[in-house]
């Protein structure tokens, strides 16, 4: 019986030792919760291994009961060593990225690509690039060939005109890239997939464009499980949510609204000498529908409105020609279905169709501008590949607009940069409706293994003008070795008479279509030899030849009516620009540099300097980056812009306002620009979450950078305008 | 309408974040060198040849009684709000007209070198109107300007200011013709001003005409429109807050020392003009 007894207890404690459980669970990536698929888990000192499956689970069928640890070393992870709990069966293992974001510069000529005149900035190179606050738009005047500004709502693309470039969102023209002068972008930057920026010699897909296009590429959901975010800084304030709707729909939506406005307001009443009280703000709008109806077949719906609204109690200003009262709405909307198919191996069809409106409402005091559009635009594109060599591409680009425009404002003209206040108002309602219809052919022909070329044809009929054009445009490609390439691209661009500048009411019916040719050769060497360490070049020159360029005349008709404009400007842009990119070890080294030259001419002025014509534009950007923080420094020096000096005034009696004499057109120039910005990233990574926080502190030297000239009432006094002070900007992003 | 929404957005973003004021420039409102503050023309519209005179407002404050030099030249407005030079250099002869002649700011009407100085008298002939009835219908309706440009010059040191004022040319009915607007005079904090304030307060112009309602012939038709009335302030010591204001908005003003003149001129933004001077 005592034997028994022994036997019994004996029996029950080895049967504790060595019992042996199952032990369960899956593996994710700390912070994002993304699953981590095949990776090694090992149970010690039992010595025991699992791999994850797709869905990052692991099974231990026999673990001998006891203590032990879990084990993951990865690739690019942090390595986890962890104690079991007590008990537990089922275990949730987290597993830490080294670097959740590596700042990357865009890599070219790699491959052929489908425009050489394209450069990209993907959603990780934007977000964060330094002095950009993450903003895509922002981030592209890091690139060169780009015009340095500061508060400005335009993108000048080498040397051209602000209005020479067109904005659009996966494709389709909106009216406005930036809130308020330049504040930020329409859309959420992390609904953004990729910016793309295209210069001097872009194809044949764009149009209406004598300088480039900023393309906003937005991107559709996450389809893992939901995500979140929320971010706000300065300014702004908004939130992000994605995810899966069913296995095959998938849904991103995204706000933002400024608060911006209620700080410039308690400031303004803080201070006795501000000009004015005002509240600007802005809000905006996204939503992205995916529905997958194969796999080679999808459907998409993209919407964005955006809306700014500004009121102003002008105290006292210089110029008497803005006192009263101002409100300002500006909205736009868009709808954006697309359709895509993959019919076979050979040929694709990508459609989309966009539907919106424009609407801007202006009133100063009595005066009033009342805009009203609707828009539909058009893009289709199918794709051929016909065989290993040959790839056509045909597609339509479509814009529809009906205008319905009241305004009562006094004529305002602004030859030379210099603005003069019109002394009267005039009434006009202008119903116009503009159908531009173009229709393209590119043509990718690998010739060989280095030589690709690919001719282009847009045709576009202008229904403003009643004209239409053949564009014929080149894009070619040499490899002369792995790491080598030699690009050129040339074409003809026609851009219709914009803004009314054709109209009967303020400008002349009988213009027609400004006219460009575009150069570009640029050479690419990628010195890296295959890793992603080392240096990569890219020089490019470029040439734009300008022709039938409206101006504004004084000249009159036999009847007494003005003219107001003419076809007789013309011009040249010339330039070098280059972009560099050096990496070693945790060290990223960017620069872009920019030399231009550009001319304008037209009959009453001659030859004189363009606006934006910024001789010498240098970025230098360094980045380092170690663990969760990145630090980060952006150089810009660019050369002073022309300006037109002011050389006396006239009082206009009746309108109680001074009209400047303006000197030889952009005969002066503004000092040169110097701003040095520095950028802190921190990142905060939990188990489920990550908190993402920046310092981006803008002309930390606090250097006087102004590139403007105020004026006295009369023009008697004038005094270099200030530019930006010293400005830090705090971010925090916090994402699940 | 790109370009259009891209200027909307940058000059409101300028005024939102700088407040486009400039502290550091002589206020329009403040008096002392020579300045034209208007010019009134007893016909400011007119529908066949007439000889109109044109009065200036003038102040030197700061010229001690010096002697003014002034020419004088008219002619069809070359297209200044498109613009062109205020000059009258491209224009024919015949339709050309120019004058000279000199004054002492001692003599003009009101203290401390300001008030209506000499007259011009500007005739518009009947060549002028026969170059007039040459023009679109719908101009001649609306108006076209005949030019006045004034030059005066300080004969001590050679400084000269520059002013223009437009005679319209119509072929409106006479009763249609554009009138100059009237006022009863200035009020300081809702009463006469007797002397020159003591504080801070708040100025008006008192028994201010209507506007007049006029047509033009638009895109969309004949439509009648209303004057946009507006006054413009001005003192030789002492600062107004607003230096313009809409017909019964006041006009702050922060007295500086314990005399001066005060200076308003009523104007319907289309050629129509009148003004008061008081003196303390």
């Amino acid at each position: 019986m005592r034997l028994n007894i022994y036997l019994s207890l004996n029996i029950l404690l080895m049967s504790t030792c060595f019992a042996q459980t199952g032990i369960k669970g899956v593996l994710f990536e700390k912070g994002t919760r993304n699953v981590l698929a095949e990776t090694n888990v090992f149970i010690m000192p039992h010595k025991l291994k699992a791999t994850t499956d797709s869905k990052g689970r692991f099974l231990f069928p026999d673990v001998p009961k006891g203590k032990f640890n879990f084990i993951v070393n990865k690739s690019n992870y942090l390595r986890i060593d962890i104690e079991s709990t007590k008990n537990e069966t089922n275990y949730e293992l987290y597993l830490e990225k080294e670097f959740y974001d590596v700042f990357e510069t865009v890599v070219t000529g790699k491959e052929i690509k489908k425009d050489v005149a394209k450069k990209s900035l993907s959603q990780k190179d934007f977000l964060k690039a330094p002095g950009a606050q993450e903003d895509p738009v922002k981030a592209v005047q890091n690139l060169p060939g780009v015009a340095s500004q500061t508060f400005s709502s335009q993108i000048v693309i080498q040397g051209s005109e602000p209005d020479d470039t067109r904005y659009s969102i996966d494709g389709h023209e909106i009216p406005l890239i930036f809130h308020f002068g330049g504040l930020t972008s329409v859309v959420t930057p992390t609904a953004v997939r990729e910016v793309e920026f295209l210069a001097a010699g872009f194809g044949p897909e764009y149009g209406r464009a004598l300088g480039g296009i900023i393309n906003l590429n937005t991107r559709s959901a996450k389809t893992d499980r939901w995500h979140g975010e929320g971010f706000m800084d300065i300014t702004k304030l908004g939130a992000l949510a994605e995810g899966p709707i069913t296995e095959k729909s998938s849904l991103i939506t995204s706000a933002r609204i400024s608060y911006f406005g209620k700080i410039v307001e308690k400031v303004a009443e803080e201070m006795d000498d501000f000009g004015v009280t005002a509240a600007p703000e802005f809000q905006d709008y996204y939503i992205n529908y995916k529905y997958d109806i194969s796999d080679d077949e999808r459907f998409s719906l993209v919407a964005i409105s955006s809306k700014d609204t500004l009121e102003l109690i002008v105290k006292e200003i210089d110029n008497p020609s803005f006192e009263g009262n101002i409100s300002n709405v500006t909205t736009f909307n868009r709808v954006i279905p697309r359709y895509y198919k993959k019919i076979n191996d050979k040929t694709k069809l990508d459609v989309s169709v966009a539907v919106g409106s424009d609407n801007l409402t202006f009133n100063l005091a009595e005066r009033f501008f009342e805009l009203n559009s609707t828009v539909i635009t058009q893009r289709g594109e199918v794709e051929y590949k016909y065989n290993d060599k040959l790839t056509n591409y045909i597609g339509t680009d479509i814009q529809l607009r009906k205008v319905e425009l009241d305004i009562f404002l006094p004529n305002n003209l602004s030859g030379g940069g210099v603005n003069t206040a019109g002394s009267e108002s005039t009434f006009a309602r202008i119903e116009d409706e503009d159908v531009n219809t173009a229709v393209y052919l590119r043509n990718i022909f690998k010739y060989n293994e280095k030589l690709s070329l690919s001719p282009n044809l847009r045709v576009e009929h202008f229904s403003t003008t009643e004209e239409s054009y053949l564009m014929p445009r080149l894009n070619a490609s040499y490899t002369l070795s792995d790491s080598l390439f030699l690009n050129f691209a040339t074409g003809f661009y026609y851009q219709a008479p914009q803004n009314g500048q054709n109209s009967k009411e303020f400008g002349n019916p009988d213009i027609g279509a400004e006219k460009s040719t575009h150069y570009l050769f640029s050479v690419v060497k990628d010195f890296r030899q295959g890793s992603n360490k080392g240096l990569t070049l890219d020089v490019g020159v470029f040439y734009k030849e300008l022709e039938d360029l409206i101006v504004s005349t004084d000249d009159r008709r036999s009847d007494g009516t003005s003219i107001r404009n003419t076809n007789d400007g013309k011009g040249t842009v010339q330039g070098l620009q280059l972009q560099a990119s050096y990496k070693f070890d945790e060290y990223t080294l960017l620069t872009s540099y920019t030399f231009l030259k550009s001319r304008r001419n037209d009959p009453e002025n001659g030859t004189y300097p363009s606006e934006f014509d910024q001789t010498h534009n240098l970025n230098l950007i360094g980045i380092y980056e170690r663990s969760r923080w990145s630090f980060s420094t952006r150089l810009r020096y660019v050369s002073g812009g022309p300006y037109t000096p002011v050389e006396g005034a006239s009082y206009d009696a009746d309108g109680d306002v001074y009209i400047p004499t303006r000197g030889d057109f952009y005969s002066e120039r503004f000092d040169d620009f110097f701003q040095l910005d520095f950028r802190v990233d921190r990142k905060f990574i939990y188990k489920k979450w990550i908190l993402s926080s920046y310092l981006d502190i803008q002309n930390i030297t606090n250097a006087n950078n102004g590139q403007g000239i105020s004026y006295s009432y009369d023009y008697s006094e004038k005094e270099k305008s200030a530019g930006t002070p010293i400005i830090p900007i705090i971010g925090l992003r916090g994402e699940f | 309408m790109n370009k259009i929404f891209k200027k909307f957005s940058f000059t409101f973003l300028c005024f939102a974040l700088i407040g486009c004021g400039n502290d550091n420039f002589k206020a329009q409102s403040e008096l002392g060198g020579l300045r034209v503050l208007a010019l009134s023309a007893n016909t400011p519209e007119i529908n066949s040849a007439a000889t109109v005179t044109v009065t200036p407002l003038i102040s030197y404050v700061d010229g001690g009684g010096a002697t003014i030099n002034y020419s004088w030249e008219a002619c069809p407005d070359p297209g200044i709000d498109f613009g062109a030079e205020v000059s009258c250099d491209s224009s024919p002869a015949s339709l050309k007209q120019s004058s000279s002649g000199s004054f002492n700011t001692n003599t003009l009407s009101a203290s401390l070198f300001t008030g209506v100085a000499t007259s011009i008298s500007v005739v518009v002939s009947p060549a002028i109107f026969a170059y007039f009835a040459s023009l679109d219908s719908d101009l001649q309706f609306n108006g076209v300007d005949y030019l006045v440009i004034v030059t005066y010059t300080d004969s001590n040191n050679g400084k000269e200011v520059t002013a223009l004022k437009r005679i319209r040319l119509t072929s409106k009915a006479g009763g249609d013709l554009n009138t100059n607007p009237t006022f009863g005079g200035m009020l300081f904090n809702n009463s006469a001003i007797l002397a020159y304030p003591t504080s801070e307060g708040d100025f008006l112009l008192s028994s201010t005409s209507a506007p007049q309602t006029y047509s033009q012939i638009t895109n969309v038709g004949t439509k009648t429109f209303s004057e946009d009335m507006f006054i413009s302030w001005y003192a030789s010591s002492g600062e107004f807050l607003s230096n313009r204001t809409d017909v019964g908005e006041k006009s702050t003003f922060d007295p500086k020392g314990s005399s001066g003149i005060f200076v308003a001129v009523y104007r319907d933004g289309r050629g129509g003009v009148s003004f008061d001077v008081e003196s303390f």
